[in-house]
């Protein structure tokens, strides 16, 4: 299968007066043409500093320590501010949580989706106003005619954000990221979308990142999921895969959690988060892993493949002799 | 089943001034919703966002006094006589989704909790309450060493857990949730439900449970209300919910929440979600969910339809129900 996108050894940090937050620390995934793949983890876990760097968006103090971005074969960390334009927007795409601070208050939402038109191809933005209407069809806003000369406030939030999604899809990346696309949204009008995203890769064959904490959500929509640890990657695996048989003890915990059965306790993970300031040692799981043993305070696990999936966890690989 | 708390007939509309010479319009927030809640148990109130489900929670914690209709708790209207409903406005006590707004950032836990132990036993000595909060944050599952710290030094899940150990200092008979784990991430909110279902047990308290993630909705309440623009569309008890909606709005809702549980919701393609919420200020005529109802016919734009018993204890508001 063809590569999009590769990601290797990158570390982002975020150098602040109190310390060096390891947001993003030794990530290294793929993604293929087509797919979705969706990232999961809590508050805090570097899902929203990893989609940035992908889009070249990462401002200071955000410093990227080490690794790349490959993005059909070329190194997006390398490249000028000029050359990262050409490409954003046009064969990256971004789309964000919170729809209204995306969207100029002041102009309809057609000029603004026609304006990613004339960024790339140049004239008038009127003369795109004919393909905003096609693609607000394609985004399955009602009444698209009627709907380019509307104000963002005219809009609900859903609508507000299949105008965004309009815009990503405008130019047909290879590569769309939606970082939490949905949490603002209320369940139904989030499976409307989620669908709606579906539809999209498959008429357009973009590939997705599909960002979010709710894991519940991706195992349905994602082909594969990349679960995020404190900075970490913990494991990466087809979707049913990790449905059905988790591999890191953290996945297992979050799926656990998940397990609603009428009237039991909810199976929850004591503690709380690290801070990515100081992390535990080792390990960032391990103070509360229920698996833990002594080379996972002592020791950074590495990322272990097992069968087609990758999984860093001491128990599925890694010198447990501990020699440094 | 003891009856702790009645609503009546409840309505609450806030003004919004529409366009030019001052044409003034309304937000139906919540439009003449009568409920009742039982000893013991947890009732779930579920809907689109901007249904109205936190205005009737504030209106029933006694936080908002509503155009019209009453709230009844064990006999007495708590917005009636003043002096009376201090006495027993204590004993309904609200959390709300987001800690950092209702704990003072100036205040340490000990004078935030020592404000709520005070108001219910006033003239308590310095140590006494000392004593009483350290009880409190035991209850909640808290180390004692929190009690001079203040919010910012907390974790979200440690705040919220103030946030619970306050309402519950006031020695409430009703907790209204207002979701409280939304804002918490997913391996903490679990610890938090699991708090709350034992202070239920053990304080015997009475929950309305107000959320989005309808598989809190499966693990812990015992009836659900279904809100839709101000209107309960549906209520009964969950498994019947969960298994036999009646009303299309809770088939959409069912249909589209990602559950990966035993909870084995009802799924019918047909209610696939579709449409977006219309307009809270100038709702349909008719049945309020026209718009977006995939069997909507003709009889259904002439009113919205009242709540109509279809089995034991589940009512549904749709006429084809
Ligand atoms: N601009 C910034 N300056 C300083 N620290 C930051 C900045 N942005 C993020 N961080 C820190 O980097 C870490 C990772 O944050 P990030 O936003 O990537 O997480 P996330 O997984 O997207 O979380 P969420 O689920 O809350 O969106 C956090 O500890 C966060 O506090
Ligand atoms: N103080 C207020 N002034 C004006 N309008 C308000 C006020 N509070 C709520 N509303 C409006 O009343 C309606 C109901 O709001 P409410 O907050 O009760 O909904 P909700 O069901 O709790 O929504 P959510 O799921 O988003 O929390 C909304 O249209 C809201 O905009
Ligand atoms: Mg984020
Ligand atoms: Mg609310």
């Amino acid at each position: 299968m063809e590569k999009v996108l590769e990601v290797k050894n990158l570390r982002i940090y975020y150098e602040l007066p109190q310390g060096i937050v390891r947001a993003v620390d030794g990530v290294d995934f793929e993604v293929y043409k087509g797919e979705i793949l969706g990232i999961a983890g809590e508050s805090g876990s570097g899902k929203s500093t990893l989609a940035l760097a992908v889009a070249g968006l990462l401002r200071p103090p955000a410093k990227v320590v080490s690794g790349e971005v490959l993005f059909m074969g070329t190194n997006l960390l390398s490249l000028t501010e000029e050359e990262l334009r050409r490409i954003r927007g046009k064969r990256i795409s971004m789309i964000f949580q919170d729809p209204s601070t995306y969207l100029n208050p002041v102009y309809t939402s057609g000029f603004q989706v026609a304006e990613v038109y004339e960024a790339h191809r140049g004239g008038s933005w009127r003369r795109y106003v004919g393909d905003v209407v096609k693609l607000f069809r394609m985004v399955k806003i009602a009444d698209p005619e009627r709907r380019v000369n509307a104000y963002p406030h005219q809009m609900s939030g859903g609508m507000k954000q299949r105008v965004l999604i309009s815009m990503a899809i405008a130019e047909k990346p290879e590569l769309i990221i939606a970082d939490e696309p949905t949490s603002a949204l209320d369940v139904t009008i989030q499976a409307e979308i989620v669908e709606l995203l579906n539809e999209i890769r498959k008429e357009t064959g973009s590939a997705i990142i599909f960002i979010t904490h709710d894991l519940a959500l991706l195992l349905e929509i994602a082909d594969r999921i990349m679960i995020m640890y404190a900075g970490k990657i913990a494991e990466i695996g087809r979707a049913e895969e990790i449905a059905k048989d988790p591999l890191h003890p953290y996945t297992k915990a979050l799926l656990s959690s998940l397990q609603y059965e009428r009237k039991k306790r909810l199976q929850a993970i004591p503690g709380s988060i690290p801070s990515l300031i100081s992390p535990p040692p080792g390990c960032r799981f391990h103070p509360r892993c229920p698996l833990a043993f002594d080379i996972c305070s002592k020791k950074d696990p590495q990322l272990y493949r097992v069968g087609g999936r990758v999984v860093s966890c001491f128990l599925y690989g890694g010198d447990h002799g501990g020699s440094a | 089943m003891e009856e702790v708390l009645k609503v009546e007939n409840v309505r609450k509309y806030f003004p919004v001034s529409v366009g030019f010479l001052g044409s003034k319009k309304y937000v139906r927030a919540v439009d003449d919703v009568d409920l009742s809640l039982y000893k013991g148990e947890v009732l779930a109130l579920v809907g689109e966002s901007g249904s109205g489900k936190s205005t009737l929670g504030r209106i029933i914690a006694g936080l908002m006094r509503p155009d019209r209709g009453r709230v009844i708790y064990r006999g007495y209207d708590i917005y009636s006589r003043e002096e009376l409903s201090r006495d027993v406005r204590h004993k309904i006590q609200a959390v709300f989704q987001n800690p950092d707004s209702s704990l003072n950032p100036r205040l340490q836990i000990f004078d935030i909790l020592g404000e709520a132990v005070l108001s219910i036993k006033p003239g308590l000595s310095k140590k006494e309450i000392l004593e009483e909060e350290l009880r409190l944050l035991r209850l909640v599952g808290l180390s004692p060493d929190h009690v001079f710290k203040y919010p910012h030094e907390l974790s979200g899940g440690e705040k919220q857990r103030i946030a619970i150990a306050r309402a519950v200092a006031m020695q409430p008979e009703i907790l209204v949730a207002d979701e409280v784990v939304s804002a918490l991430d997913v391996s903490v909110r679990a610890q938090i439900m699991n708090l709350l279902m034992e202070l239920k047990e053990k304080l015997g308290l009475s929950m309305i449970f107000i959320t989005h993630d309808m598989g809190l909705v499966w693990s812990i309440s015992d009836r659900v209300a279904v809100m839709y623009l101000g209107k309960i569309v549906e209520i009964g008890p969950t498994e019947r919910i969960f298994k036999n909606p009646g009303h299309p709005y809770t088939k959409m809702l069912l249909y589209s929440s990602p559950i990966i549980a035993s909870a084995s919701a009802y799924k019918d393609p047909l209610f696939k979600a579709r449409g977006e919420p219309p307009s809270p200020i100038d709702p349909p005529s008719g049945c309020r969910f026209i718009t977006r109802c995939p069997i909507a016919s003709t009889e259904c734009s002439r009113e919205h339809p009242p709540l109509r018993e279809i089995a034991n204890d589940h009512r549904v508001s749709c006429i084809k129900a």
